[in-house]
């Protein structure tokens, strides 16, 4: 897809991205809506081989629907390495009935309310980087791990 | 607490507050129109005079932010002290820098690539919009009650 690509990145295989995928909790979903890019961050779990998350009624899921093309990114950062990676996830929104144990998905939200819809992204396309990071201290931002420090 | 549809404690941000708390990171995400789909890349970013600048090498990140569609930036973080996150949202179109002036003067911003490489392009996001929102992080147990449709006791 690059067209240059810098020294020192590492492509990652499927398997890799998906165990980075399965070790976050909060990714950024982008869909087009009335023309225009959104995006947002969500709470997602994967789960037998794609991405779920749960959303309410609104925006988000009206513009993912119905069998939207959207993208999906999460990307995380390991201090002792140095490293930064990036795992973007390609595919179809399709809303798909609850789960028979949603407890078992381990979705919880960014923000209260109620989310009654669960939708699946069926991966077209997976994707994966990693790098050593120019500037470490750009990623001591308040993202660092937000979840751990709010529930722990 | 009443089974409300409507998600409480979401507090929207006036344009300040977002410019505000976009300068208290750098890392942001950028979505973009590329041929058919969109697409999200991270960024590192930062804020000049009311808008948006980052520098980026060739490629799909470049030319699908030039290409004439409009982009969007997000960026969020969490206090850790009181759970409340946060999440800016900047619309815009993207514009490449070329004036010499600017270039050097971007140059001066505080901003480092995401990785190592020719990044050699500086873009700037003109926002159409700025919007941004303000709410308390849930509690895990929280997120399945809605579930059982069933009046329940405030977690607090």
């Amino acid at each position: 897809m690059t067209l240059e690509e810098p020294a020192g990145v590492e492509h990652l295989t499927k398997a890799q991205c998906w165990e980075l995928l399965k070790g976050q909790v909060i990714g950024r979903l982008g869909v087009i809506y009335a023309g225009h890019p959104e995006i947002f961050p969500l709470n997602y779990a994967v789960h037998n081989g794609s991405v779920v998350f749960r959303t309410a009624s609104g925006t988000k899921l009206a513009a993912a629907m119905p069998h939207a093309e959207v993208v999906f990114e999460v990307d995380g950062y390991d201090p002792h390495a140095e490293q930064a990676w990036s795992v973007i996830l390609r595919g179809s929104a399709q809303e798909i009935d609850a789960p028979a144990e949603p407890g078992s998905l381990h979705l919880q939200p960014w923000q209260a309310g109620t989310k009654n819809h669960f939708v699946r992204i069926n991966a077209l396309h997976l994707s994966g980087r990693r790098f050593q990071v120019t500037e470490p201290d750009i990623w001591t931002t308040p993202l660092s791990d937000p979840r751990r420090a709010s529930f722990e | 607490m009443t089974n409300t549809p409507e998600p409480a404690g979401i507090t929207s941000l006036a344009p300040h507050e977002c410019w505000q708390l976009l300068r208290t990171v750098s890392v942001g995400r950028l979505a973009v129109w590329v041929v058919d789909h969109p697409d999200i890349f991270p960024i590192n970013f930062t804020v000049d005079h009311g808008t948006l600048v980052f520098r980026t090498g060739k490629g799909t990140k470049l030319t699908a932010a030039l290409a004439g569609n409009p982009v969007a930036v997000e960026a969020d973080g969490v206090d850790p002290a009181t759970g409340i996150a946060w999440s800016v949202v900047i619309k815009g179109e993207a514009s490449a820098i070329v004036a010499i002036a600017d270039v050097l003067d971007s140059a001066g911003l505080p901003l480092f690539p995401w990785q190592e490489g020719r990044k050699d392009h500086f873009l700037r996001i003109t926002p159409t919009s700025v919007t941004g929102r303000r709410f308390k992080v849930t509690e895990p147990k929280t997120w399945w009650d809605p579930m059982a449709a069933a009046p329940r006791t405030a977690p607090e």
